[in-house]
C-alpha cells in the first residue's frame, strides 16, 4: 500500500532525525550535525528559564482554554438540544463558523476587535471607564487574549461532540431518572454527565491537543510578547530553531520533549477512555432494560 | 406549571440567542470592516452599521499579489486528492483484512495524527533544505499530504467498521475481484463519508498556517500572505486586511453552507467513531 509507505516516510525519519539532531551540535552554515554532545541540549532546555517559561505558558493556555471550551461547549450543546432542537443543523453550523475560519483570520479578527484606538471593545469600555486598555501589553491580559482566541475557535468542536453525545443518550434511562425525581443540576451532574463520560474525555483530550499545539495567535496577536511572556512552545521552537539564532539542535530537543509530554497525556486519556467507556455503556444498558 | 415552563423555554432561547450573538460578533465585525470606508474604520466612536463600499476590495485587487491564492489552490487540491486516494483504501484495508499486527499498524496510523506539529517542524525544515524543497510548492504538498493522510484514515476507519461487510462478500462470491469489489461496491456505498472526510481536510489544509509559514517564504500560500498584513505594524491597513481575511474565509463558508451535513459528519469523525 503506497499510503503506508508515504506515512512511514513522513513520520519515522523526521522523528528519528529529530532525535539525531537533538544530541548533536549543528553547523548552521553547512546545515549538518557536527559534534556529538550527548544530552546537553536536553539539559539546556530543562534548565533554561525561557524554555521552561514556554512550557509553563503552553500548559496554562492549554488548561484554561480546554476548561472554558468544555464549559461553553456543554452549555451551548445543552441549550440547543433543549430549546431549539428543530433548528439544530443551522444552529450548529452557525456556531461552527469560528472553527472553520482560518486561525490567521481569527487572529486578525481579534486584533481588529481589541485594537486600542479603533477596536469596538476598547471604545465601548472607554465610555464607561475612561481608561484605555492595551490588551497585549501586560503578560496577564496578553495570555487571556490568546486563551480567548483559542476558546473562540475550539469551542465549536466541543459543542458538536456534546450535541451528538446528548442526542445518543438512551431516552429510557433519562425518563427513569426523571420519574425517580432527579431534576435540574442534580440531573445533569449525576445522570447526564456520567452517561457522557467517554465523550467528555475524548473532547478534553482533543481540545488539549489543539490548544497545546497553537502557534498562530501567539505569533500574530502578541508575537510572544510582552517580552517573551506569551511565547508558547511552538513559537519557542520556531524562534530558537529558525527565526533567531538557528539553534536547530536545541529546538529539536524541545520538540522531542513536547512530543513526549503529548504522548504521555494522550496515553493517559486514551486509557481512561477505554476503562470508563465500558462502565458508561453498561450502566446505560442496565437502565434501558429496567425500563422496557 | 405551563407558565413556568414557557418562561423556562423563553429564557433558554434568550440565552442561546445571546451566546450566538457574542459568538458571531467577531465574524460580523470582520465582514463590517471589510466593507467600511477608512474614515469609518478609524473613527473614534464605534460604527456598528455601514452602507457597504467596495474600496478595500479594489485596493486588494490593485496591490495584492495573486500568486499566493494560486499556490494555495494547487497545494490544497493536490494534497487533499493524494490523501484521499491513498487514505480510503488504507482505511478499508485496516477495517476489513486481518493481517499481522493490525492493531499496532492502526495505533501507529492514528498516533501520527496526534503528533504535535512543533515536534516535526525542525526535522522537516532541515530535511527540506537538504533535498532542496524548502520554499517550494512541491515540498509543501508532500508535507500536507502526509498530515492529511492519517486524518482521512481515522475518519473512514470508523465508518468502514460500521458498514456491514455482507454486500462486498456477496459481490466477491459472484466473481468480483478485490479491487473491482472495492470500486463498484465499497466506494459508492461510502461516497458520502469520503466526501465528508475530504471536505474537512480541505478546510484544514486551506487554513493551515504553521507549516506554510515556516517552510515557505516567497512561494507562500494565502494564509501566510494575509497574515503579513498584521506584521506591518506602523501603518496598518485595517480595511484591506479585513477584506483579505474575508477572501480567505469564503471557501470554508461556502462549504459550511452548502455541505453542512457533510461537514458536521466530518467533524464528528475527527473525534473518532467511538464518540458517536
Amino acid at each position: 500500500m503506497p499510503g503506508f509507505v508515504l506515512l512511514a516516510l513522513a513520520t519515522f525519519p523526521p522523528f528519528l532525525y529529530a532525535l539525531y539532531l537533538s544530541v548533536f551540535n549543528f553547523d548552521n552554515q553547512a546545515k549538518v550535525a557536527t559534534q556529538f554532545v550527548w544530552l546537553k541540549n536536553y539539559a539546556t532546555i530543562l534548565t533554561n528559564g525561557r524554555s521552561l517559561h514556554a512550557f509553563g505558558e503552553t500548559l496554562i493556555i492549554s488548561f484554561e482554554s480546554t476548561f472554558l471550551s468544555i464549559v461553553f461547549g456543554f452549555a451551548i450543546a445543552l441549550l440547543i438540544q433543549r430549546y431549539a432542537p428543530r433548528l439544530d443543523t443551522w444552529l450548529l453550523i452557525l456556531f461552527l463558523l469560528p472553527m472553520i475560519i482560518s486561525p490567521v483570520v481569527a487572529a486578525l479578527n481579534f486584533s481588529l476587535l481589541l485594537n486600542t484606538l479603533y477596536g469596538p471593545i476598547d471604545q465601548v469600555l472607554y465610555v464607561f471607564t475612561h481608561a484605555v486598555i492595551a490588551w497585549t501589553d501586560t503578560p496577564f491580559l496578553a495570555t487571556e487574549v490568546i486563551v480567548m482566541n483559542q476558546v473562540w475557535q475550539s469551542t465549536p468542536f466541543a459543542i458538536l461532540l456534546f450535541y451528538s453525545g446528548l442526542q445518543s443518550l438512551p431516552l429510557e434511562a433519562l425518563e427513569a431518572a426523571r420519574v425517580d425525581g432527579a431534576q435540574g443540576f442534580t440531573f445533569l451532574w449525576f445522570i447526564t454527565l456520567p452517561l457522557l463520560r467517554s465523550i467528555v474525555i475524548v473532547t478534553v483530550l482533543f481540545e488539549f491537543l489543539l490548544a497545546s499545539a497553537q502557534f498562530t495567535p501567539t505569533q500574530l496577536l502578541t508575537s510572544g510578547g510582552p517580552g517573551n511572556a506569551t511565547e508558547s512552545i511552538a513559537l519557542y521552537i520556531y524562534r530558537v530553531g529558525i527565526a533567531e539564532t538557528g539553534s536547530i539542535s536545541l529546538a529539536a530537543a524541545a520538540g522531542v520533549i513536547a512530543l513526549i509530554v503529548t504522548v504521555i497525556i494522550a496515553t493517559i486519556w486514551v486509557k481512561t477512555t477505554k476503562s470508563r467507556d465500558l462502565y458508561g455503556i453498561e450502566r446505560g444498558a442496565v437502565w434501558g432494560e429496567a425500563n422496557s | 406549571m405551563t407558565a413556568r415552563r414557557l418562561a423556562g423555554i423563553l429564557s433558554g432561547r434568550a440565552a442561546l440567542i445571546v451566546l450566538m450573538v457574542v459568538w458571531l460578533f467577531p465574524v460580523y465585525w470582520l465582514v463590517l470592516t471589510a466593507f467600511k470606508l477608512k474614515v469609518d474604520i478609524e473613527s473614534p466612536e464605534p460604527v456598528w452599521f455601514v452602507v457597504p463600499v467596495l474600496d478595500n476590495f479594489v485596493w486588494l485587487q490593485q496591490n495584492f499579489a495573486f500568486d499566493p491564492l494560486k499556490h494555495s489552490l494547487i497545494v490544497v487540491f493536490l494534497s487533499v486528492g493524494i490523501a484521499t486516494v491513498l487514505g480510503a483504501p488504507m482505511a478499508y484495508a485496516l477495517a476489513r483484512f486481518p493481517f499481522k499486527r493490525r492493531d499496532d499498524v492502526e495505533f501507529w496510523v492514528i498516533s501520527t495524527r496526534m503528533l504535535p506539529p512543533e515536534a516535526l517542524i525542525i526535522p522537516y525544515y532541515v530535511i527540506m533544505i537538504h533535498i532542496h524543497l524548502i520554499n517550494t510548492i512541491t515540498g509543501l504538498t508532500i508535507i500536507y499530504s502526509a498530515i492529511n493522510l492519517p486524518v482521512i484514515v481515522w475518519i473512514l476507519l470508523a465508518f468502514y467498521r460500521m458498514m456491514p461487510a455482507s454486500t462486498e462478500e456477496a459481490a466477491r462470491i459472484d466473481g468480483c475481484s478485490l479491487w473491482s469489489a472495492y470500486f463498484r461496491i465499497v466506494i459508492p456505498m461510502s461516497a458520502s463519508s469520503i466526501v465528508a472526510a475530504a471536505l474537512i481536510i480541505w478546510i484544514m489544509t486551506w487554513n493551515e498556517f504553521f507549516f506554510s509559514f515556516v517552510l515557505t517564504s516567497s512561494n507562500t500560500t494565502l494564509p501566510v500572505e494575509v497574515a503579513s498584513f498584521l506584521a506591518n505594524g506602523f501603518n496598518p491597513q485595517y480595511g484591506p486586511m479585513a477584506a483579505a481575511g474575508l477572501v480567505l474565509t469564503i471557501p470554508p463558508l461556502l462549504i459550511a453552507f452548502f455541505g453542512r451535513q457533510y461537514l458536521i459528519r466530518g467533524i464528528q469523525g475527527l473525534a473518532g467513531g467511538e464518540a458517536r
